[in-house]
């Protein structure tokens, strides 16, 4: 089999067993701590060949994954009712989409993972039929898995669709599968980028609490609901936000909060704002947004690099004067 | 940025299939980008053209990747993502 093989990944011939694959309640913590600080570090799962249901079964189809641990949790709910066979493959514990983009989940590591089992556990034919996720496509050569004596077959996206995916058999090749990033999928963003973005918050309210402490100028802890603001509205109206543009989406979203932010300083304003505070605001509502709308670039899966690139290159100055701006009026506002 | 060369196209069609976002469709048996702004520039589609006919600039679509990897310069090319993903010997690591 690892003839074709290019890499130095398939001395080890070490004949291993397969491992029936259980999660327990540590589990689950662990799962909602990697969802909330997602985007820094994780806990990881052996790479191996498990199994879902009673028993290992040959004739079950089988399914590569990667070897982070909430990855591998998220396929386990779907399939424990049914017998299955996994195979983990080691991508350092990053997700499938992020380690085939970088590398780590690729045909060779797919051949090495397999080369530790007897062929006679893993297939019953000349050739072994994997299905891959969709997402992984981007670091699996199809070609190369081809040349390896295996039978890819193109996966769905998504794992909930596992269940009528290997129920309709002989299984397919799911084509026209797209990545949506639908409401779901950016709700599953917000916390991460909550934890992420208002961590930077409390750095500003910190600084500002402290001048706050010695010229009164009452702004602090409104970073935090600004951001909170800014990070909510922006993930639940992404696709409703006009163009495809991230900055252009911020941008539209921050004309709101300008008019909304307006009509109350100048029509229901009982002195409870002075001007400072308005011209405050204005220039740090800027920042934040553009900031967050360059910064979910990363989280959100539906990023194109030449085009992030043009924004950032164009916009990151704006989102730096707008900040500067707002900290030489909070400033004045003090000394004033 | 993405581009198809015709002459080395045989309208196979395995970039239409791969595509996780659907922007590639054949068009008279050529291979063709159908919403530039949806492509996630990811690379399935070159890495699995076994004709070559496919030309990409792969990179991390992140704001903290590009400012270490293109503006500041302080990171090699695809190690740049602040989250550590891109860093192939970090331990668990995630993005």
């Amino acid at each position: 089999m690892s003839q074709e093989c290019s890499c130095d990944c398939c001395a080890s011939q070490a004949q291993e067993s397969p491992q029936n694959i259980s999660f327990r309640l540590l589990d689950y913590f662990k799962v909602l701590y990697s969802w909330m600080f997602s985007f820094r570090r994780t806990f990881m799962v052996e790479p191996g060949l498990y199994y879902t249901g009673n028993e290992y079964d040959i004739n079950t189809p089988l399914l590569v994954t990667c070897n982070y641990h909430m990855t591998v949790f998220v396929l386990w709910r779907e399939l424990r009712n049914r017998n299955a066979r996994l195979l983990v493959i080691d991508t350092h514990g990053i997700n499938v989409w992020c380690s085939s983009g970088k590398g780590q989940f690729s045909a060779c590591e797919i051949i090495k993972q397999l080369e530790r089992y007897d062929r006679g556990i893993l297939t019953k034919g000349n050739t072994i039929q994997l299905v891959l996720p969709k997402l992984s496509l981007s670091g699996v050569s199809i070609a190369e898995l081809k040349a390896n004596s295996i039978d890819p077959k193109i996966g769905p996206i998504y794992a909930k669709e596992l269940p009528d995916y290997l129920d309709d058999i002989p299984l397919k090749n799911r084509n026209k599968d797209k990545y949506q990033f639908s409401l779901k999928d950016r709700l599953f963003t917000l916390v991460p980028s909550l934890v992420q973005t208002i961590r930077y918050g409390i750095y500003i309210t910190i600084g500002l609490l402290v001048w706050h402490h010695f010229f009164n100028t009452h702004i602090y802890w409104q970073v935090i609901p600004i951001f909170f603001i800014v990070v909510t509205f922006y993930i639940i109206f992404f696709p409703i936000l006009p163009t495809k543009k991230f900055v252009v989406k911020g941008l539209f979203l921050y004309m709101i909060q300008i008019i909304l932010l307006s009509l109350y300083f100048f029509q229901f304003n009982n002195n409870s704002m002075d001007q400072l505070s308005y011209i405050f605001y204005i220039f740090f509502l800027g920042g934040s947004n553009l900031f967050f709308s360059l910064s979910y670039t990363g989280n959100s899966g539906v990023s194109n690099y030449s085009l992030v690139k043009k924004e950032t290159i164009r916009y990151l100055p704006i989102t730096a004067l707008f900040f500067l701006a707002s900290l030489v009026t909070i400033i004045i506002k003090g000394v004033v | 940025m993405i581009s198809f060369d015709k002459d080395k196209c045989n309208g196979c069609g395995v970039c239409v299939n791969v595509c996780p976002q659907g922007v590639i469709a054949l068009n008279d048996k050529k291979a063709k980008m159908v919403d530039y702004e949806s492509c996630m520039e990811c690379g399935a589609c070159q890495l699995n053209c076994q004709q070559n006919a496919i030309e990409l600039t792969k990179g991390t679509g992140c704001l903290f990747a590009i400012v270490r990897e293109d503006i500041l310069k302080i990171a090699p090319r695809g190690r740049g993502a602040g989250c550590g993903c891109a860093d192939e010997n970090s331990k668990g690591a995630c993005c």
